[in-house]
This record gives structure tokens, sequence and C-alpha cells, in this order.
């Protein structure tokens, strides 16, 4: 281990004994903390059943809201141009769901399989397969999504998860990696 | 070592495959495993066991919530104790924002010194080295916890605090050199 003290010269010895006073042994929380994580999470999931029946169970718009979605519906049925659903797209998209195309590439020449997940694939960990690889290594998806904003990483070789290069931006995941941001406009007017 | 370890029970994917499919209940296995496996860690970056067992349980919580997340369910491990890091640091963020207080008694406790072979000059000098240790910045007093109390390579450290092997190596040597020369004239 001393040679992992380099720098420290003459101290190396002095810094064997600061660490030699360190505790290392197992620290033992009480039972109670599992029984604690347990108990909220039964509650979230009573709570997110709780919410879901109430929604069902009120009354979901008046009838001033309902016309102006009524009016708003008509306006996206006008103004949206018609799409051909690819195999994602129809994956993707949803009954009912205005949505956009995305078409999204990334370079990988030396893997054997890429794949794509985000919160619009419920961070699926087998993600959507990408097509490919086309020549120099590009491998491409067309998805339909929502418009709005959309966080996701592409998936190399089924256990890599990798940033978008191409993405406008990246932002810290929350959990020490990075996630690409995508930004999907509303339907186009034809 | 933050690689999920052959043992007995099913393994962490395939509790979390079964927990994300709606056995919400078999997560208490992931609860089980892995509460105290950072106890130690989080007990020393805050000097407290009850503020220990806040960030644990909190970080169970998010990582439940956020399962589907999960990128390699094999390394679970990794992945919850990046989350313990991050529920630190950001506790310890905002613990700074109050007006700072003494060590307390609990935080010199760290090192427990209820070890009857150990005699008082001992036990002083480990409250002592524990209190510098909680005086150093937050990178620092991880990187050295990481590398002699939970006896982490530098390149297990680089993975799961997404640093590089280099920059790792300054962070310890002038997290040594800081804790030297805090422990001036107590450690000889």
């Amino acid at each position: 281990m001393k040679q992992e003290h380099e720098g420290l010269g003459p101290d190396a010895e002095r810094f064997e004994r600061i660490v030699g006073a360190l505790d290392r042994r197992p620290v033992r929380l009480p039972s109670t903390v599992r029984a604690a994580v347990m108990a909220r999470i039964r509650g979230e999931r009573s709570s997110a059943w709780a919410r879901a029946w109430a929604w069902l169970a009120a009354p979901q718009l008046s009838p001033l809201a309902a016309a102006v979605a009524l009016a708003a519906g008509i306006a996206v049925l006008l103004l949206s141009r018609p799409q051909t659903p690819t195999r994602a797209s129809t994956e993707m998209a949803q009954a009912g769901s205005v949505t956009s195309p995305v078409r999204l590439i990334f370079l990988a020449p030396r893997a054997t399989r890429v794949a794509v997940t985000g919160d619009f694939a419920s961070w699926d960990p087998n993600g959507i397969p990408l097509a490919g690889p086309h020549g120099d290594g590009v491998w491409s998806v067309e998805l339909q999504l929502a418009p709005g904003l959309h966080h996701y990483v592409f998936i190399v070789d089924g256990t890599e998860w990798r940033p978008d290069p191409n993405a406008a931006s990246q932002v810290d995941d929350g959990f020490g990696q990075k996630n690409s941001v995508l930004v999907v406009p509303g339907p186009r007017a034809s | 070592m933050y690689v999920e370890p052959m043992s007995e029970g099913p393994t962490d994917a395939d509790v979390i495959a079964r927990v994300l499919g709606g056995d919400t209940e078999l997560f208490r296995v992931l609860v089980d495993r892995y509460t105290d496996e950072f106890a130690r860690y989080a007990k020393y970056m805050t000097g407290s066991e009850d503020e220990a067992a806040d960030i644990i349980q909190e970080s169970l919580v998010r990582a439940y919530r956020s399962l589907r997340r999960c990128r390699d369910r094999a390394t679970f491990k990794g992945w919850l104790f990046r989350i313990v890091s991050n529920q630190c640091k950001t506790h310890l963020a905002t613990r700074r924002r109050r007006p700072v207080e003494p060590l307390s008694g609990e935080a010199a406790d760290v090192a427990s010194v209820d070890d009857p072979g150990a005699d008082a000059d001992a036990a002083d000098v480990r409250r002592k080295v524990h209190q510098a240790l909680q005086e150093l910045s937050t990178d620092q007093r991880e990187a050295l916890v990481l590398k002699y109390v939970e006896g982490l390579s530098l390149p297990e450290m680089a993975e799961i605090l997404s640093a590089s092997v280099s920059a790792l190596k300054m962070r310890l040597l002038r997290a040594r050199q800081e804790l030297l020369a805090k422990l001036q004239g107590v450690v000889t």
C-alpha cells in the first residue's frame, strides 16, 4: 500500500498510521430503515392506484373544456400531415395521440446491434432497435414522438448506454451519467 | 466490488425484472441486500449514523422509483451507489447552508470507541482522525473513504465516480496532504 502514498515522501509512514486509525467495521442500520423503505414504496403504489381511481371516478371535463378540447382535436386533424407508420413508430405511437416523425442516427461501426431507450420507451433496457449498420456504420430509426422534451440514450450491444453526440444538449441523469435531450415540435401544417 | 457478487438467491437483475413486472414486494430483497452495504460510506460522509440512515432510506426509495432507468441490471449495486453518493452530496450541500456547528459527539463517534482493547490514547487519535476527515472537502473525503475504508481500487473508483484515474490520483494526493496537515502533532 505504501507505493500508493507516492508524493508524501517522509510522511508516508505517518499516513499509514492515520489509515490504521480508520474504523472499517460494518455499520448495521436499524431494521426500521428497511421497514420504512418498504412502507414508502407500498404507499406510493397505493397512492398511484388511488390517484388513478380518483381520476377515473371524477368528472373529467366541464362542458366548456370539452368544447375547447373538441375544437383543438378537429384543428389537429386538419393541420396534421398524414404519416406512414414504421414498425418502430407503430410501437411508439399511441392511438389518438399527436406525434411527429423523428429520425435518430448513431455512428457505431463496431456495434453488432444498437437500440434507443428513453422516457418515450419507459426506459426499457432492451430499447427500440435501430436498423443498420448502413454504410460507414450508421444506424438509424424513425420514431413517432409526442411534441415536447424527451430524454434518451442509445444502447450499444445491449449493455453500453451512450448519449447521442448529435443531440442539441445533454443533461445529467442524476445517477452520474448523461442523457441526451430531444425537442419535438408540434405537427407542421400542410 | 461494485459488480453484483455471486450469492445465493435471485440475482439483482432477476429481482428487478420481477419488481418491474409488478411484484413490488420483492424489492425487499434488494433492500435487505443493500441497506447496510453503503451505510458505512454514508456514515463517514455525513459523520452521523442517523443521517446515514436517512440517506440510505431515501436512496433506496429513489432507486425503486427509477428502477426502469437502471441501465445495466447486473451492476445495480454500482448504480445504487451513485444514488447514495449523490444523496450524500446533496445532503451535505444543504447542511452547509445552515450555520456550521462544531463536530458533535455523534460525529466524533463515527469511530466508535467501544472497542474494549483500545486504550484512551488510541481512541483519542481515532476521534481526531475522523474529525479531520469531516473537515475535508466532500470530494476529498469521499476519495479517502472509498480508497482506505471501502478498499476500492483506482479503476473501480474511476468507474463509480465517473472520473479519470489520473484525476483521482491527484485528488487522493491532495486529500492525503490535507489530512496530514490537519493531524500535524496528533499523529507523529
